[in-house]
């Protein structure tokens, strides 16, 4: 089945930057339903408000961070089968494996490019 | 003795032996070894109130300059709060630089939206709309070094943090009251960034051949498969 790529998608980071071009890169994809959330908290808020197809989320912000996040997300049974991808500049192999043991579908290192992006994508969603 | 003291003190001894072996009472003795006394404990002055103040000759050091030196120059380095120092500068230069390429990442992205809404003009040929769009995409994924120098400039606002409990701590170890005050204080703080960095694995952007690669990470999420 192909990805809809109307449904919405959850980006994450505490820097507006980063926000804008992971929007832009997707709209190049064919993504144009996203929304934004600077932190896991806020993250969390909209989650618990809308059903998202896709999470993207940076790892280091405040109050929340990415990993909390991500285990909030998989602990929670309405929001646990949503596909999570992390963006984040944190590279240490222990950084891996604790998202992977968290949960993660897939992990992308900063700084990173629009092929890999999409490359990610449809390792977690399938064709589109 | 004042030499009028001294002249009375003799004239009186005369006169006694001008009167010849007359015998001196015991009152006429006393009277003249107490003036004796007095006339003698008045040319020493008050004994153990003195301050005694010692100069140490020039180019020998002393004691109490050094650490009256060191605390001084500690104090010259200021705190980030008081906004008066080096330590200051260097935390208001950070936060300068921040704003600066916050600006121009901005303006760079707005620049490379431009450029992809030009790709989508119905107007152009393929290849020039496949251009322009491939264009647009460089300029995005350029962009993200607000991102990682954000955080380095994070980083090193911690090490500011750092040092300003040093300066602190050595200024209260020379005897600064007001710097004792805030030790505890700075202490706690870097505390709980160090324990936040540990609980939830922050290492921040790394330098090449310390991080793992797109590759390396991909090897390591594959070998859970």
């Amino acid at each position: 089945m192909a990805v809809d790529l109307n449904m919405p998608v959850l980006i994450v980071d505490d820097y507006k930057t980063m926000l804008r071009i992971i929007r832009n890169l997707l709209k190049q994809i064919g993504f144009n339903n996203v929304d934004e959330a600077t932190d896991g908290k806020a993250a969390l808020e909209k989650m618990q408000q809308r059903k998202y197809g896709l999470v993207i989320s940076d790892w280091n912000m405040e109050p929340m961070t990415g990993l909390e996040l991500l285990k909030e997300v998989r602990a929670d049974e309405s929001l646990r089968p949503t596909p999570f991808i992390m963006i984040t500049a944190e590279s240490k192999t222990e950084n891996v494996i604790a998202a992977k043991e968290a949960g993660v579908n897939n992990y992308i290192v900063k700084p990173f490019n629009a092929a890999t992006l999409k490359t990610k994508l449809t390792s977690v969603l399938g064709d589109f | 003795m004042s030499r009028s003291e001294a002249t009375e003190l003799k004239g009186c001894i005369e006169a006694l032996k001008a009167e010849g072996d007359r015998s001196l009472s015991a009152g006429e003795l006393s009277d003249i070894i107490g003036e004796v006394a007095r006339t003698l404990t008045a040319d020493l002055g008050p004994l153990g109130t003195q301050t005694v103040t010692v100069e140490a000759p020039k180019g020998e050091p002393s004691g109490d300059s050094d650490s009256g030196a060191a605390l001084s120059a500690l104090t010259d380095i200021g705190t980030i709060d008081q906004g008066q120092g080096p330590l200051a500068d260097l935390w208001h230069e950070l936060d300068e630089i921040r704003l600066v390429t916050q600006d121009a990442a901005a303006k760079y992205l707005a620049c490379a939206e431009g450029v992809e809404n030009i790709a989508e003009r119905p107007d152009l040929e393929a290849d020039d709309q496949d251009m322009f769009a491939h264009m647009a995409t460089n300029m995005f994924e350029a962009a993200s070094f607000q991102d990682l120098t954000g955080q380095r400039l994070t980083r090193i606002g911690e090490i500011l943090r750092q040092i300003e409990f040093l300066v602190a701590s050595a200024k209260a170890d020379l005897g600064d009251s007001s710097a004792a005050s805030i030790v505890g204080t700075l202490s706690d703080d870097l505390e709980k960034t160090e324990h936040r960095k540990v609980e939830y694995i922050l290492h921040g952007p790394q330098e090449a051949g310390t991080g793992n690669t797109q590759e390396e990470i991909d090897k390591i999420l594959a070998s859970f498969d």
